[in-house]
This record gives structure tokens, C-alpha cells and sequence, in this order.
């Protein structure tokens, strides 16, 4: 993919990932360096796209991150950690569907479209895949911090 | 005419179902059941008979649009409102040339999601 192109695409998923946030939580992202501390447990979510280009974005973000975010959106606590997982699922799905949407209206024709999420919870989470070019970035919130990364096939 | 409305939820997300529950049963709604993939869906919708259907396009085994699309075979009538992540030009030119009613991009607001189906029943 030119380097142009995939820089829009992340800068799509990138804004995406702000306003879901802004809009469901009232977080404001800020910048930072650091991805989310080891020693803490983390939930990831990986949405796979498909369509004229192949591709992935992983979300991660701290545990108790995600707990904070349920509770702002149902009111309530989660029961367990099953409910976590569903939420951060459908959160992802939120934010990779709207980054999609407006490169779809852009590129016209690429009719992008979205895989059901796959949900990890660990302590450390990597993802590593050959011939993806891959962008990566972290953001600090209030309520702790959250890494986005976006990849795609091809140099 | 609301407090009658049966709704079915086509849609892979618990999630969604409660966000969904909690919007439309405080006004007279009824969520019936929730379906957790197309094939379900269609299953459950000729169960059920529902009045409206709100249906996701990003699911397992069958997506929304292939769900719209055998419904609408079945029954041009249909009143189906998609509400999805993703909404972009063609996919919802698509989706309402097959015959959906309205699309609704998630998150959603829960006033929009009730006065939506309002509007077409």
C-alpha cells in the first residue's frame, strides 16, 4: 500500500478511536509514549478488514480501563470478566467501524468491511505478522492508557 | 400502537441487546429475543413474527446484508432498521435498495433508536 494511503487509513482509525471515546465515555485521548504498563492486566481486541485491502486493528487497554468504560455506559458494574470481553468487543467494533467508514467514502469502490472481533486477556500482549505494514500508537486517559495498532498487507 | 410493538434483535452482541433493551422497553416496547448471527435470525424471525427487526451487518456465519437479503425474498414487507458500526454510502445505498427501512450508525442515541422505529410502524 503507498505510504500516503495508509497513512490516511490510520489517521482514519486513529480520529475514529477519539470521538468513540469523547462520545461514549467523555475521555479525551492525549499522545503519549508509553503503551499500557506490563505489570497490569490488559484486554485486546483484534477486528479483522477484508475487502480490496487486507488488514487488522488491535486495541488494547488496561482491565480496569475497561471496567470504567462499562460502568459509564450501562450504569452499573460488570459481573465478570465475561462482560468485559463483550463490551470491549463491541467498543472495538464501534471505533473500527466508524475509521472504515469514512475510508470507504473516500476510496471508493474498496468496499472494506469488518470481521467479528476476537477477544485476549493477558498481561502481555504482542502481535507480530510477516508482509503487514503496521502503525502503532498510545494514548494516555484519565482513566488509563490505551494503545491502537493498525496493519495491513503489502511493503 | 407502541406498547404492542414486538422487536427482535439480530445482532452478535450481548451488548447491543441490553443497550437496546434499556432503550426501548422504558416506552412501551417489547424485545422479544436477540439472534446472535443471520441464520438465526431468520429462524427466530419466522418463530417470532416480530414487528420490527433490528439487524447488525458485521456477524458470524451470515452476515446482515445476506440476512436482508433472503428476508426480503420471504417478505418484501419487512420492516427491518439496520444498525450497524459501519455506515458508509454504499453500504447503505445497498442496504435500503434491498428494502431496509432505516440504517442507524452505533453508538446510538436511545431517543433516535425509539422515535426510528416509531416512524415505521
Amino acid at each position: 500500500m503507498e505510504q500516503d494511503k495508509f497513512n490516511y487509513f490510520c489517521n482514519c482509525f486513529e480520529d475514529a478511536l477519539k470521538k468513540t471515546f469523547a462520545q461514549l465515555a467523555e475521555v479525551d485521548l492525549s499522545n503519549c509514549d508509553s503503551q499500557p504498563a506490563d505489570s497490569t492486566k490488559k484486554l485486546s481486541s483484534v477486528v479483522g478488514v477484508v475487502g480490496v485491502n487486507k488488514g487488522r486493528i488491535h486495541i488494547a487497554m488496561a482491565e480496569d480501563l475497561v471496567k470504567k468504560l462499562y460502568e459509564s455506559a450501562n450504569g452499573e458494574s460488570a459481573t465478570d470478566e465475561m462482560d468485559l470481553c463483550f463490551y470491549l468487543a463491541e467498543f472495538t467494533n464501534m471505533i473500527t467501524g466508524s475509521g472504515i467508514t469514512v475510508v470507504n467514502n473516500t476510496y471508493r469502490g474498496s468496499d472494506l468491511r469488518l470481521t467479528p472481533p476476537a477477544i485476549f486477556a493477558d498481561e502481555k500482549l504482542d502481535i507480530a505478522t510477516p508482509q503487514v505494514q503496521s502503525a502503532q500508537k498510545s494514548y494516555q486517559t484519565k482513566l488509563g492508557p490505551v494503545m491502537i495498532e493498525i496493519g495491513f498487507e503489502g511493503e | 400502537m407502541a406498547q404492542t410493538c414486538n422487536v427482535l434483535v439480530v445482532d452478535d452482541s450481548p451488548m447491543v441487546f441490553k443497550a437496546v433493551k434499556r432503550a426501548l422497553e422504558p416506552e412501551g416496547f417489547q424485545v422479544m429475543d436477540q439472534a446472535f448471527n443471520g441464520q438465526e435470525g431468520l429462524e427466530k424471525i419466522a418463530v417470532l413474527n416480530p414487528d420490527v427487526i433490528i439487524l447488525d451487518v458485521t456477524m458470524p456465519i451470515m452476515d446482515g446484508i445476506q440476512t436482508a437479503e433472503a428476508l426480503f425474498q420471504r417478505n418484501p414487507t419487512a420492516k427491518v432498521i439496520m444498525l450497524s458500526a459501519m455506515g458508509d454510502d454504499d453500504l447503505t445505498s445497498k442496504a435500503k435498495r434491498m428494502g431496509v427501512k432505516l440504517f442507524l450508525t452505533k453508538p446510538f442515541k436511545p431517543e433516535e433508536l425509539v422515535s426510528s422505529i416509531r416512524s415505521i410502524i
